[in-house]
């Protein structure tokens, strides 16, 4: 059958590495970027002797994630121990959470990236803590590997999903939806291009909807949107055509190779590590009181979907409130505009056009806006009340833009404002029917759409500060009255 | 009760990163059977409804402030590295997986 | 005529802030008979002469300056090669540690240096606390001062034969199944257990973290309280230390034994291997507890036959976890080889000596997947029920007491060859560390050989009850004489 006749079943495994000033389980500061080795301490190599001290603002992260997400927080969790030999991993195993994390379930809503319709709901199976490990450096060419420990020990959630996502695409809203929440919340840079956010997927695939899961394979170190996407499709084909043509899927670890476009495996169940879990004895269990968590619900912004719904109900279209909403500064800016009396649909033309527009082309962030959302309020409310025309408004606006000065301000200084002023338009009209006898007589003689020429010749004259409106019901009165023939 | 062939032992070694000769293998695998034969005296123990032991409860779960403390200069990192490039750690090469 | 090396510490740090002698003579004492007598017994690996002596001046010109001293002052001792100690290479008696030198102190080290105590080197121990005769080492054997032939016991060979042989006043041991109190048994010691998380394990290394403790070695009970009062405590840097208040242990010496129940578990004495001498001296010192007004009762520990095998799965596992981090990348010795996997083999198979090996291949066996649930989950389940039945039995006595060891001691080579019977001389400690108690051995008796070899007589607390421990101890110890003998080296 066509390759899209089957359907892909797929789960994610999200690490986000916590913003916190130190490491997970020791004070040792952690900045990405810096000079090799020049971020450790004697808990971060490993040296005998050291034990972990779990860091109060990394647990508080997580708290804000998992009530983000709705996660259950459980009263009492424990951290493990998971065993591997690799030059990065300083201790011979990582310290994480096995069977008893701190959230289970949860939900991330997100809209359907197909035809912004209905959100989707992915479920998560669980969230925990864990400590990274470093980083090892092939170098083309070398004949040994290298080891930087800056990163090892720095603090990462975990967020494992169910396999809910029905295609690339999904997979990648998603994750989008998920670095918004988590953006949001303060709690991680979430930049995948950078590291502080990295996604393993799973995949399978079925012949229908009802169909039992297939045999999933895991890709390993997805780090850009695009690749995430890629790796999927990938997997996909590999899958269709390894069971079209008479094989069956083996669960293995899967790598992607952007440059071919394929995933191959890396290792089979059969040759997968034996981790060696067991309880990590140098440290309590992690108790979280009720208590914690009401203060840390108290200090929780509006979530992405809970602002998507508030902008809906104020008549934005899913587009425009998702567009809004995918960064939480830029709804903070929308939200300022509306707290400044402007009408919704118009403020948001007017921020996700106009000034996303310039910005984006600056490559300027909201935060660094010249615009205030006050300056965007103030001048939908000089449109709106008639004291400038749309199309001076866009000359205001690259004004404003530009200068950073209020639209008030500019309107006054270069003088925007329209002639609403009935006397003067009144004395214009005149003029310029005065001055243009041969088109009257034709529009006497039924050429009614000269009454366009006559409007064009009152805003000529006025310099096109006439008010386009008053301008037309005016001159209604003065011309003659054509029956329509 | 409980053998231990040759292979596991050898799986074993693997797993914990230790290489053992013939000799070793021949001589762990004899006092490991021994040593498991003792140990494997637990399953006469009814431990049904028991809870595992675990680290006990703390003040606070023992939750660290998160202020940076002492850290290493990348000489002091590197001075009991056997081998080392510039501030990098040098390992023989291998590939990711 | 009194010499310097007979004084406790409790007397000499007395003399040394009362300016009666000063820290330098003190030291210069110990080193002096470490010159003498360390041939013989071994039990320093290195000793820092020239730190020693450098403390020591230092301690005493602040005594010259109107400081206050330490409730240490100027005592000369020891620790275990266990303890990381800064700039003093530090290899917990093993060949893949040598030659490294820690960039930073332990807790234990700085506590102790704090309380202007002298450090004079790091003693002898099993190779990572995995032992009980001091013979799993690639350095010369620790031999018993009472006899030279015999074992020290082990782990913490080095540090008690220190304190026997009066080559330190007083050391630091590790316990994890008896390695303190086995080994102050077999040497006619002090040692002490205290209860899990009552001391530090920061800047001691790892063999099994959930039964690990640090502890004094010390010639008298009142020397291990004085020891105690300095080390223990909470630390933020090891999360399972205990937030309760450091008592006045040596206020606590003077408290007596009378009326304290002490719990004799019968069935023990009943145990095949059980020495004849040491049945007879621990039947006497019952009898002397008796004397000083103690009450005895019999207690029953049913999971007691089960302890052995329990500690055995759960040590190894922690050891081959805690000991994956030794593999030649960023410290200690390295076996170069051309790929990454036979690096790290050939480096750990050098490294590690054959009990650590057998230790790492039983702890990776028990934590597989495939076994976790038969062997460590278990364990784990068995190990509950073992500090159940302590529970149970402290709500009938106050103490419980038995032998320290099952024989006063062995010859040197004599169990090397059979594990599992060495791992059975643990057979009275293990239970204080499964369950996270307090245990004390003081010297309790001698054994009728021609060179007569000392016997243990252990006390094992409730949960924190180590004031309660000093008491009954410092009670029998006042009321005999076998801590006054002094080996003839």
């Amino acid at each position: 059958m066509p390759i899209q006749d089957w359907k892909p079943v797929i789960g994610l495994e999200i690490h986000c590495q916590l913003k916190t000033k130190t490491k997970m389980f020791t004070s040792c500061g952690y900045k990405a970027g810096e000079d090799p080795n020049t971020q450790t301490d004697a808990y971060t190599l490993g040296l005998p002797g050291t034990l972990p001290r779990p860091n109060q603002t990394a647990i508080e992260y997580g708290l804000r994630l998992g009530l983000a997400l709705e996660s259950e927080l459980h009263e009492e969790s424990r951290f493990a121990r998971k065993h591997y030999f690799y030059p990065d991993l300083p201790k011979g195993y990582q310290i994480t959470q096995s069977d008893h994390p701190y959230a289970t379930g949860g939900t991330v809503r997100f809209p359907d990236p197909t035809d912004h319709g209905e959100a989707l709901t992915v479920r998560l199976v669980r969230i925990h803590f864990e400590e990274d490990a470093g980083k090892n450096l092939h170098l083309v060419g070398d004949d040994v590997s290298l080891v930087d420990y800056n990163r090892a020990g720095a603090p990462l959630l975990e967020i494992v999903s169910e396999p809910d996502l029905r295609s690339a695409a999904e997979a990648s809203a998603y994750m989008r939806e998920l670095r918004t929440v988590i953006r949001y919340l303060d709690i991680s840079d979430a930049n995948m291009e950078e590291g502080t956010m990295r996604c393993d997927a799973n995949v399978s695939i079925r012949r229908d909807d009802d169909a039992p899961y297939g045999t999933r394979c895991e890709i390993k170190n997805l780090n850009s949107f695009k690749f995430l996407e890629q790796a999927i499709n990938a997997e996909i084909r590999r899958q269709v055509d390894l069971i079209e043509g008479g094989g069956e899927v083996i669960q293995s670890t899967m790598s992607y190779d952007p440059g071919r476009d394929q995933t191959k495996v890396m290792r089979t169940k059969e040759e997968a590590a034996d981790y060696r879990y067991f309880p990590e004895p140098d440290m309590p269990p992690l108790e979280i009181s009720e208590a914690w968590i009401d203060s840390v619900r108290a200090t929780l912004p509006e979530l992405p979907h809970a602002r998507r719904e508030r902008y809906g109900a104020l008549g934005l279209s899913i587009y425009d409130a998702g567009v809004l909403t995918a960064e939480g500064a830029l709804a903070d800016f929308f939200d300022a505009v509306l707290a400044a009396k402007a009408p919704a649909k118009k403020a948001c033309n007017w921020v996700t056009v106009e000034l996303l527009g310039r910005l984006n082309g600056d490559q300027r962030g909201i935060e660094d806006s010249p615009v205030s959302p006050e300056h965007v309020a103030e001048l939908i409310a000089l449109i709106d009340g008639g004291t400038i025309s749309g199309r001076s408004a866009k000359e205001v606006f690259d004004k404003v833009y530009a200068e950073s000065t209020s639209p008030q301000a500019i309107v006054e200084r270069d003088g925007y404002a329209q002639v609403s002023d009935a006397g003067a338009l009144d004395a214009a009209i005149d003029e310029v029917l005065a001055a243009h006898p041969k088109q009257l007589a034709q529009y006497a003689g039924g050429k009614v759409a000269l009454k366009g020429f006559f409007v064009g010749q009152v805003m000529k004259k006025t310099r096109g500060q006439a008010n386009p409106q008053m301008v037309q019901e005016l001159l209604a009165a003065k011309l003659p009255q054509v029956s329509e023939s | 009760m409980a053998t231990v062939t040759p292979e596991e032992i050898r799986e074993l070694a693997t797993l914990a990163r230790l290489s053992l000769d013939d000799g070793e293998v021949e001589q762990f695998r004899a006092q490991l059977t021994d040593i498991l034969g003792y140990i494997g005296t637990l399953r006469e123990v009814d431990v049904s409804g028991v809870p595992e032991f675990l680290s006990e409860r703390q003040e606070d779960s023992s939750l660290r402030e998160d202020a940076p403390g002492p850290q290493f200069s990348s000489e002091t990192a590197l001075s009991s590295a056997p081998n080392t490039r510039g501030r990098l750690v040098v390992v023989p090469k291998f590939k990711e997986d | 005529m009194s010499s310097i090396l007979d004084w406790t510490a409790l007397e000499l740090s007395a003399a040394v802030r009362a300016g009666d002698v000063t820290a330098a003579d003190a030291t210069d004492a110990y080193l002096r008979r470490i010159q003498a007598v360390e041939p013989k017994i071994n039990a320093y690996l290195r000793v820092a002469e020239d730190e020693a002596r450098a403390v020591a001046e230092s301690v005493d010109k602040r005594r010259q300056a109107g400081e206050t001293l330490g409730p240490l002052a100027g005592v000369p001792l020891a620790l275990k090669d266990i303890f990381i100690t800064e700039g003093i290479e530090t290899t917990c008696g093993s060949k893949i540690l040598e030659g490294w030198t820690p960039p930073y102190d332990g807790t234990h080290a700085s506590r102790l240096r704090g309380a202007d105590s002298v450090m004079l080197g790091k003693v002898s121990m099993d190779e990572f606390a995995m032992g009980s005769s001091n013979e799993n080492s690639p350095h010369p054997p620790v031999r018993n001062p009472w006899n030279t032939d015999f074992v020290p016991g082990g782990s913490s060979g080095g540090s008690v034969a220190a304190v026997a042989a009066r080559t330190a006043l007083c050391t630091l041991g590790t316990d994890t199944g008896g390695s303190i109190r086995q080994p102050a048994s077999l040497c006619n010691v002090v040692g002490l257990k205290p209860t899990y998380g009552r001391v530090s394990r920061h800047g001691m290394i790892a063999f099994a973290s959930s039964l690990d403790q640090a502890g004094p070695v010390t010639r008298t009970v009142r020397d291990a309280a004085l020891v105690l009062g300095v080390i223990a405590g909470q630390d933020e840097m090891d999360a399972t230390t205990l937030d309760a208040p450091v008592e006045d242990y040596l206020a606590a010496c003077d408290e007596g034994v009378a009326g304290l129940r002490i719990g004799v578990h019968r069935n023990a004495m009943e145990l095949e291997g059980l020495d004849e001498d040491v049945r007879v001296a621990f039947t006497r010192s019952l009898e002397q507890l008796e004397e000083l007004g103690a009450t005895l009762v019999d207690v029953e520990l049913p999971h007691f036959a089960h302890a052995v095998a329990t500690y055995y799965i759960l040590c190894t596992a922690e050891a081959s976890s805690n000991l994956a981090r030794y593999d030649g990348v960023r410290y200690g010795a390295r076996v170069e080889e051309p790929s990454l996997l036979k690096m790290y083999k050939a480096t750990r198979e050098a490294g590690f000596g054959a009990e650590v090996k057998r230790r790492i291949m039983l702890g990776t066996f028990v934590l597989r997947a495939s076994s976790y649930e038969e062997y460590y989950g278990r364990a784990m389940k068995v190990r509950t029920l073992i500090k159940r039945d302590y529970e149970a039995a402290f709500s009938q006595c106050d103490l419980i007491a038995s032998p320290t060891s099952p024989v006063p001691g062995f010859r040197i080579g004599e169990r090397i060859a059979d594990p599992l019977s060495m791992y059975l001389s643990d057979v009275f400690t293990i239970g204080a560390n499964l369950a996270g108690l307090p245990g004390i051995s003081i010297p309790g008796g001698f054994s009728s050989a021609a060179t007569p070899l000392p016997i243990g007589l252990q006390l094992v607390g409730p949960r924190l009850a180590e004031s309660r421990l000093f008491s009954a101890a410092a009670a029998y110890e006042a009321h005999t004489t076998w801590h006054s003998r002094v080996a003839e080296i």
